[in-house]
């Protein structure tokens, strides 16, 4: 879904966005644990427009000289030399500021390249650098240690002072993930450990504006009574709410009782809900499960739980959506 | 003069009879399938094979040694798959002593010392085998990078090249690389076939295995169980490990009685990767460990290797397979990427934005 920032107030996703800004201007890495539709992308398209930037830095010149820069992962997580050639079009935006022209690759892997493109943006361009890798976990899955040790030293080498940050994006943490080798041994986890952050749920005012926004782009006509429904069937989730509003376009006035089925027919309301069961941690699904089928997950996975969205209290867990859980209930009927 | 002619006749006739019987006293006879070690002056001069041979002037029969040919169980244990997952291999062969190709001590060895050579000679033998089956290409169906479905559910990745295509070549060359490693210490292999009987995993893995089913799956059983799995495989793979774990999610009762009981069997290992109620194995008992004695032969010959775990826990086949919730649920069509369970560690490492935990 396109972000069209004249659609969204400066305030938008506040929360996670001082986060992100308030950690990478002191150098700081981290990575962005989200549920999958949750709009996590999006919010990396709101951060890189250069209002945003100017609303959430610390002062005008740091402003000017932060850029957001972003590749998704997903395409180039196979090969190390299609990365670095995606992470040297990432550093477009960076290198068009200062009128510097990006490395060719050569022979190799195109670290070499990259690193010195980064150092030359950050120490002689004076730049600060936050860039932005979505779905990160694709490279874990695949990549291994030696690899995540070159983007550690391509940090490090402007690391005095802090110009160059990451931000990993990735729907479940990223230690916990499978690779061909452990994530959690490299040198780049240990930026990052620190500092994980869960992309929670919308507020209610921006899971509101972003309804409105997907009826508007659409141009349907929703009632108060029926939006609010809406809101309130999918936990204010974005990808549930473009699956279920895409699945009963343009008449909205449709019976709860078939709003719910809709979770568990072919369909696009099944579709978002089986993109995030896809990607839970396998802890995630089985005290799902257990909590459609009445069980309670223990308090520390409560709270878990809680922080990720995916239930609304950790003293009283409910799952996050009636549609989902209905979702969930068809699972476990197979 | 005749009393003495008398006495000095039957003086001769005592030396005469007494050299006779001296001499007939030195002859032996072996009994057919056995060897006669000899020594002299307490050290060992020869043998004498079935039949009748006599003890020269100091010499001593010291023992004897069974050579008649026999069949024989052994279990190899600490043999690795390329999954890194140290299971016991479990041999069937037939065999033969010769002393002519044994070195002095070897000619001395107690049944237990032979084992104890045997267990050793054999693993030396896989170990070769391992090592030159690892450099040899990986079919597709081995390919560690496959992303298919099935290749998710796959047991022969996890127990290659005991399954899977290298499993007939692990059985091709293990005979001719038995027999070689063996004769030289006079222990001759037969003309018949060095079959692989199955694989006994470890007691400790298998013990784990019980309680996560007996604990439904649930978050902390499966940290306990990793935890427990790696203690009992330290040198397992992480790539080995997450077969593993995605092997023993499949809530199959033939995959249960496995992992439950322990064992696989030889037709299961030569299936292409399936494993068909047909071929569930029985789980092990009190009295399996009689499953791995020698079966002939007066002469005990090698035993059994570490026994397994009779004290484990068995699965009642009627109780837990209907109960337990599919714990990776997938929607037809889904491919889940494998995780690590969580731990209370991660919601520590989580911070969060929303303002009624913070």
């Amino acid at each position: 879904m396109a972000l069209i920032l004249d659609r969204y107030p400066l305030d938008y996703r506040r929360e996670v966005v001082e986060h992100i800004f308030a950690a990478t201007a002191g150098g700081y890495s981290m990575c962005l644990v989200g549920l999958a539709g949750s709009g996590k992308s999006n919010l990396v398209t709101f951060t890189r427009q250069p209002e945003v930037v100017r609303h959430y830095a610390a002062d005008p010149a740091a402003a000017e000289s932060t850029t957001v820069c972003w590749m998704s992962c997903l395409q180039a997580a196979d090969s190390p030399a299609r990365f670095y050639a995606e992470m040297l079009n990432g550093l477009e935006p960076a290198a068009e500021k200062i009128g510097y022209s990006l490395p060719t690759i050569g022979a190799g892997s195109g670290y070499v390249e990259v690193r010195a493109a980064v150092r030359h943006l950050c120490q002689a361009g004076g730049q600060r650098i936050v860039f932005v890798l979505d779905e990160f976990e694709s490279l874990i899955r695949q990549q291994p240690l030696y690899f995540f040790e070159e983007l550690r030293n391509v940090r490090d080498e402007v690391r005095t002072p802090p110009r160059f940050a990451y931000v990993f994006i990735t729907h479940r943490m990223p230690h916990r993930v499978v690779g061909s080798q452990p994530f959690e041994n490299s040198s780049l986890y240990r930026l990052i450990a620190d500092n994980m952050v869960a992309f929670g749920p919308y507020r209610p005012a921006d899971a509101r504006s972003m309804l409105e926004v997907m009826v508007a782009r659409e141009k349907l006509t929703i009632e108060a009574v029926e939006r609010d429904r809406i809101l309130m069937l999918t936990g204010g989730h974005a990808g549930l709410m473009f699956g279920l509003v895409t699945a009963i376009k343009p008449h909205f006035n449709v019976p709860a009782r078939r709003l719910m089925e809709l979770a568990t027919t072919a369909g696009p309301v099944r579709k978002a809900c089986e993109h995030i069961w896809r990607h839970l941690h396998s802890t995630e699904r089985s005290a799902l499960l257990d909590l459609a089928h009445g069980g309670l997950p223990s308090p520390w996975l409560s709270e878990f739980l809680y922080k990720r969205g995916l239930i609304d209290a950790p003293q009283a867990p409910e799952i996050f959506s009636p549609v989902f859980k209905e979702f969930v209930l068809g699972l476990g009927e197979r | 003069m005749d009393g003495l002619m008398l006495l000095v006749s039957v003086l001769l006739v005592g030396v005469a009879v007494s050299a006779i019987f001296f001499i007939v006293a030195r002859f032996r006879t072996v009994p057919e399938g056995h060897v006669a070690i000899i020594q002299r002056l307490d050290k060992f001069e020869r043998t004498a094979g079935p039949g009748l041979y006599m003890l020269r002037p100091m010499e001593a029969e010291a023992a004897r040694l069974y050579v008649r040919q026999r069949e024989a169980r052994a279990a190899v244990p600490n043999v690795f798959t390329e999954g890194g997952l140290p299971v016991t291999v479990n041999l069937r062969y037939s065999y033969s002593l010769n002393p002519r190709f044994m070195n002095r001590d070897e000619v001395y060895y107690s049944d237990e010392e032979r084992d104890e050579q045997l267990r050793t000679l054999l693993k030396r033998v896989f170990q070769d085998l391992m090592y030159q089956l690892a450099l040899l290409p990986s079919s597709p169906a081995d390919d560690p990078a496959a992303k298919s479905e099935q290749d998710r559910v796959n047991i022969e990745r996890l127990f290659s090249p005991f399954a899977g295509s290298k499993a007939r070549i692990v059985q091709t060359a293990l005979e001719p690389a038995v027999r070689e490693a063996l004769r030289p210490h006079g222990i001759i292999v037969t003309n018949a076939p060095v079959l692989i009987n199955g694989l006994t995993l470890p007691p400790e893995i298998s013990g784990a295995y019980v309680d996560l089913l007996h604990a439904d799956f649930d978050s902390s059983a499966r940290a306990d169980f990793i935890r427990r799995v790696r203690k009992a495989a330290p040198t397992m793979t992480e790539g080995g490990l997450v077969q593993l774990l995605n092997i023993i999610q499949n809530p199959s009762a033939s995959i249960q009685s496995v992992f439950s009981g322990g064992t696989l069997d030889s037709e299961v290992l030569l299936q292409s990767g399936q494993i068909s109620t047909r071929h569930a194995v029985r789980p092990t008992d009190p009295s399996s460990s009689a499953m791995y004695e020698a079966s002939s032969g007066a002469v005990a010959g090698p035993k059994a290797g570490p026994e397994t775990d009779n004290s484990r826990k068995m699965l009642p086949a009627e109780a837990k397979v209907a109960t337990i919730h599919p714990v990776d649920p997938s929607p037809p069509d889904a491919a889940m990427d494998p995780d690590y369970p969580l731990t209370e560690e991660d919601n520590v490492l989580l911070k969060t934005t929303r303002e009624e935990v913070t």
